[in-house]
């Protein structure tokens, strides 16, 4: 019999709106943001060509300097700590199994990652500055006072990297959670039978099984940091001075209250690349690791 | 063949959907007749869209047009009038303040309303030429107020030997002998002065700057618009400031990570600091009366390093030159700021006459404030990039204040970044 294929476009059609809306909303606005960022731009006044003037003027500009390393140091500071408590946090709960601690711990831990982030720094903005709030009170009986924490600039950005610790736990804990409970017993009963240790079961059998979402963990922090606004907008501004300004806050001050677009749209740049490489590292990295918990 | 027919519909239906969720913008158009207001949220409820609601009923009944009100967070203030005008989003009508003026007119985004305004106007308004920016008339103010004060704790002035503060030394040697440790628990429990210095935004310039500036015989630009922070009396207010907290010691601890505000209710109005730095307006005058600490109180605007001057607010109403009818967008601000709309407005917020024929029902302490120190308070000099000057600003007396620059390495630094913008009108550059 012959039978001529036919091509069914019909698919195409199905995923055109959603093409459309990534090309729009997604990659139109990163070339545009590309085009912008070779020149002078504001809210107020149309665009002026002006090529790279906005990328060397940005590596000469201290500020941005402060800003995008005070990120990086958010960045390191805060990933490996809500990777290691979330880590820690999993192996706790999946150890006592069902019970009701267990049970509350986990829905204690992961509240703050469903609570928006705004609402949290106006929150922990009043709980650290007002000397009736119940942080102050707690403090107070070792003597210390939580009420210049954000106004310290050696405090400032220490304090709001712990939030985010702490925010971020709960949510990462869950991915680690999950992972450890699809470890088989028979695993576990294994290694005691060769008298391994509560240690040694989590050094050789647990973080090597976990090791993809490790990375995946990792990478995900890595990017949500470089992201960093905010929490820093709504409890300090950058401030004092720029000891807590990130390099997305320092952005959008320039975009929006300085209306310089264009030189927001530069460091906005700067950083797509820096999470493009995390992203690209990512892969190469999970790229030819199959799932092997099993 | 069906399935064909139905996925291309639903392409399309998506779409038309998105293109849908376009906003059509402030814009009226002669069928629909609808004027967009845009304005901070000043009410002391909060209620303005339903306060404004009723003052507008009987312009919208005698203009057949529908005036829209949204109100917008001072936090963001700037930043939303921008990205709206740039989406083409913005509104008709626009309540403006004068850091935000120069850029906007530079811009060709407001509309001068000379033309608008009758003799009679012109001698009902108040303050008129105060309001002017470049010598034009942009906008009709709607308030004058929150002239700056000192503030001070009269029982506290009593116990060390004082008097009220006249002059910048009178300030800091009340500052040091009022910081001290009252029940003799080895810790400071009183302070000198509630000043905050931890506000995310440049808000806090208003009690924290200006007035200093003024008084020691200076501005913050020139003629020009250029910076001139590094001379002599901007240093001046900038060591007054940083001798108060670094070298006198006489505010609290935590005065960097709270804002003026917040001092001004958790220290000065708790009775625990001698003096503070405030606006004299409603919030301030309600907290005054309902303090619990049992203390006299008073306050003055002439305070005086060189001259006695003081900074007060003159916001002001503008027609935005996108607005299709002008003519219409003036009637309505006038009718806002006007006798019968802004006495009905400030019934509600206890604001000061802004014209002759307004009926007079600010509060009493504003009355107070404003009688006889006409030809003390002063709005800021209008100036290109003031917003982005202002926001640098900030944050550099901020590191100043925390000890990491000096008075004149900070107003240097300002000096030079203010006036490495261009300051320079479109109009005058041509």
């Amino acid at each position: 019999m012959n039978r001529k294929h036919k091509y069914k476009w019909n698919g195409y059609l199905y995923i055109l709106p959603m093409c459309l809306s990534v090309l729009f909303f997604w990659y139109g606005p990163v070339l545009l943001s590309a085009v912008f960022s070779l020149g002078s731009y504001s809210a107020l006044k149309p665009f002026q060509f002006t090529g790279m003037g906005n990328y060397t003027a940005l590596f000469s500009d201290k500020y941005f300097i402060r800003a995008l390393s005070n990120t990086f140091i958010w960045v390191l500071g805060v990933v490996p700590a809500q990777t290691v408590l979330a880590f820690f946090s999993a192996c706790w709960i999946a150890g006592k199994k069902s019970s009701f601690l267990a049970s509350l711990v986990r829905k204690v831990m992961f509240i703050p990652s469903v609570a928006s982030v705004t609402v949290i720094g106006i929150v922990c903005r009043l709980m650290l500055n007002s000397p009736q709030s119940p942080v102050n009170a707690l403090l107070g009986i070792f003597g210390g006072s939580a009420s210049n924490l954000l106004g310290s600039e050696t405090t400032a950005l220490p304090t709001l990297m712990l939030i985010e610790v702490l925010v971020n736990t709960g949510y990462y804990m869950i991915f680690f959670l999950t992972s450890l409970m699809e470890i088989p017993e028979s695993y576990y009963e294994a290694a005691r039978m060769d008298g391994a240790g509560a240690f040694r079961i989590c050094t050789q059998i647990q973080i090597p099984l976990l090791k993809p979402v490790f990375i995946m963990i990792i990478f995900l922090g890595l990017i949500q940091g470089f992201r960093t606004f905010d929490l820093v907008y709504t409890t300090t501004g950058g401030g004092p001075g720029q000891a807590s300004m990130t390099a997305v806050v320092y952005l959008y001050m320039q975009n929006f209250k300085f209306s310089q677009i264009g030189y927001a749209m530069a460091i906005g740049n700067i950083l797509v690349v820096i999470v493009a490489l995390l992203t690209f590292l990512q892969r190469r990295l999970l790229k030819n690791k199959e799932n092997s918990l099993y | 063949m069906w399935k064909r027919i139905l996925a291309l519909s639903l392409a399309v239906l998506m779409m038309i959907m998105t293109a849908a969720c376009a906003g059509d913008g402030g814009q009226q158009t002669a069928e629909d007749q609808e004027i967009l207001v845009w304005m901070p949220s000043l009410a002391p409820d909060g209620n303005d869209k339903e306060v404004w609601g009723e003052i507008v009923k009987p312009f919208e009944e005698e203009n057949n047009v529908k005036v829209n009100f949204e109100f917008i967070s001072w936090k963001d203030y700037e930043a939303k009038y921008a990205s709206g005008i740039q989406m083409g989003n913005g509104p008709d009508v626009g309540y403006l303040y004068v850091e935000m003026f120069p850029d906007y007119i530079d811009a060709g985004l407001v509309e001068p309303i000379e033309d608008y305004l009758t003799q009679e106007d012109r001698d009902d308004y108040l303050y008129l030429e105060a309001g002017k920016i470049w010598d034009r008339v942009y906008g009709l103010p709607l308030s004058i107020g929150n002239p700056v004060a000192l503030f001070y704790n009269q029982d506290i002035l009593d116990s060390i030997g004082e008097s009220a503060p006249e002059t910048w030394e009178d300030v800091r040697r009340i500052a040091q002998k009022a910081t001290a440790d009252t029940d003799g628990d080895g810790k400071i429990d009183q302070w000198g002065l509630a000043q905050g210095w931890g506000q995310s935004f440049s808000q806090d310039l208003n009690w924290n700057w200006y007035s200093f500036v003024f008084q020691a015989g200076g501005d913050l630009f020139d003629e020009k618009g250029r910076v001139i922070m590094d001379q002599e009396p901007a240093v001046e207010a900038a060591t007054f400031l940083y001798d108060l907290k670094n070298t006198d010691h006489a505010l609290p601890e935590d005065c960097m990570a709270q804002t003026n505000s917040e001092m001004f209710a958790n220290y000065f109005i708790t009775g625990k600091a001698a003096m503070s730095f405030g606006g004299v307006n409603l919030a301030n005058a309600q907290l005054l009366e309902g303090k619990d600490s049992d203390f006299e109180y008073g306050f003055t605007l002439k305070l005086k390093n060189k001259i006695e001057s003081t900074r007060c607010g003159l916001d002001q109403m503008v027609v935005m030159s996108a607005a299709p009818d002008k003519e219409l967008a003036a009637k309505l601000i006038k009718y806002m700021t006007g006798p019968v709309g802004n006495g009905q407005w400030h019934q509600v917020t206890q604001g000061a006459p802004v014209s002759r024929s307004e009926e007079n029902h600010a509060f009493p302490m504003l009355k107070e404030a404003l009688e006889g120190n006409e030809d003390i308070v002063r709005p800021l000099k209008p100036a290109l990039r003031a917003p982005q000057v202002y926001e640098y600003l900030w944050k550099a007396l901020q590191e100043m204040m925390n000890g990491n620059s000096t008075p004149e390495e900070t107003m240097k630094d300002v000096t030079e970044y203010g006036n490495s913008l261009p300051y320079e009108r479109q109009s005058d550059s041509e």
